[in-house]
């Protein structure tokens, strides 16, 4: 996550590249989302909520600059 | 968090930072409760703003003063 107003050692700012959005899909349907900004810290950090409500695939996305993109799933399983 | 009643966005801005948007997180009710927790630059000792849009089109506000006691990296003139 660099915010774009750091300088470097040239002394002139360093191009941003932040992660942009984050989205996590529950079978398909998003469940939470958020869009970040440069005030982010370095290693961005979320936590949220969904309530689990059946078995099935989270999908966690990144979107960010420089068309940085990146997709996680994980499984949970729901019983009772 | 219910279908009819529930918080639909939280964004949290800053006074002092180069930018005054933080995040803004979108909820619903499938989040089961109104809680997000994440980590944001400061460039100084300053007011937060929480702004939480419902599901009726009112919003909720809420402040809190941060102080920061040592600017672990100082970009620019803030």
């Amino acid at each position: 996550m660099e915010t774009g107003y750091r300088p470097g050692a040239d002394g002139r700012a360093q191009a941003r590249g932040i992660i942009r959005s984050f989205s996590c899909r529950y079978k398909g349907e998003q469940v939470f989302a958020a869009q970040l900004h440069p005030a982010i810290s370095a290693n961005p950090y979320i936590v949220f909520f969904t309530v689990a409500v059946e078995s099935g695939t989270l999908e966690f996305r990144w979107e960010g600059d420089h068309g940085f993109a990146q997709t996680e799933t994980a499984m949970i399983t729901v019983t009772g | 968090m219910s279908a009819a009643e529930h918080v639909t966005a939280i964004a949290i801005f800053n006074e002092r930072n180069q930018q005054k948007d933080i995040v803004k997180f979108t909820l619903g009710p499938r989040s089961g409760k109104a809680v997000v927790s994440t980590r944001i630059r400061m460039a100084t000792s300053q007011k937060l703003v929480a702004l939480a849009r419902m599901s009726d089109g009112s919003f909720w506000s809420g402040n809190a003063d941060v102080i920061v006691t040592l600017a672990a990296c100082v970009e620019g003139e803030g």
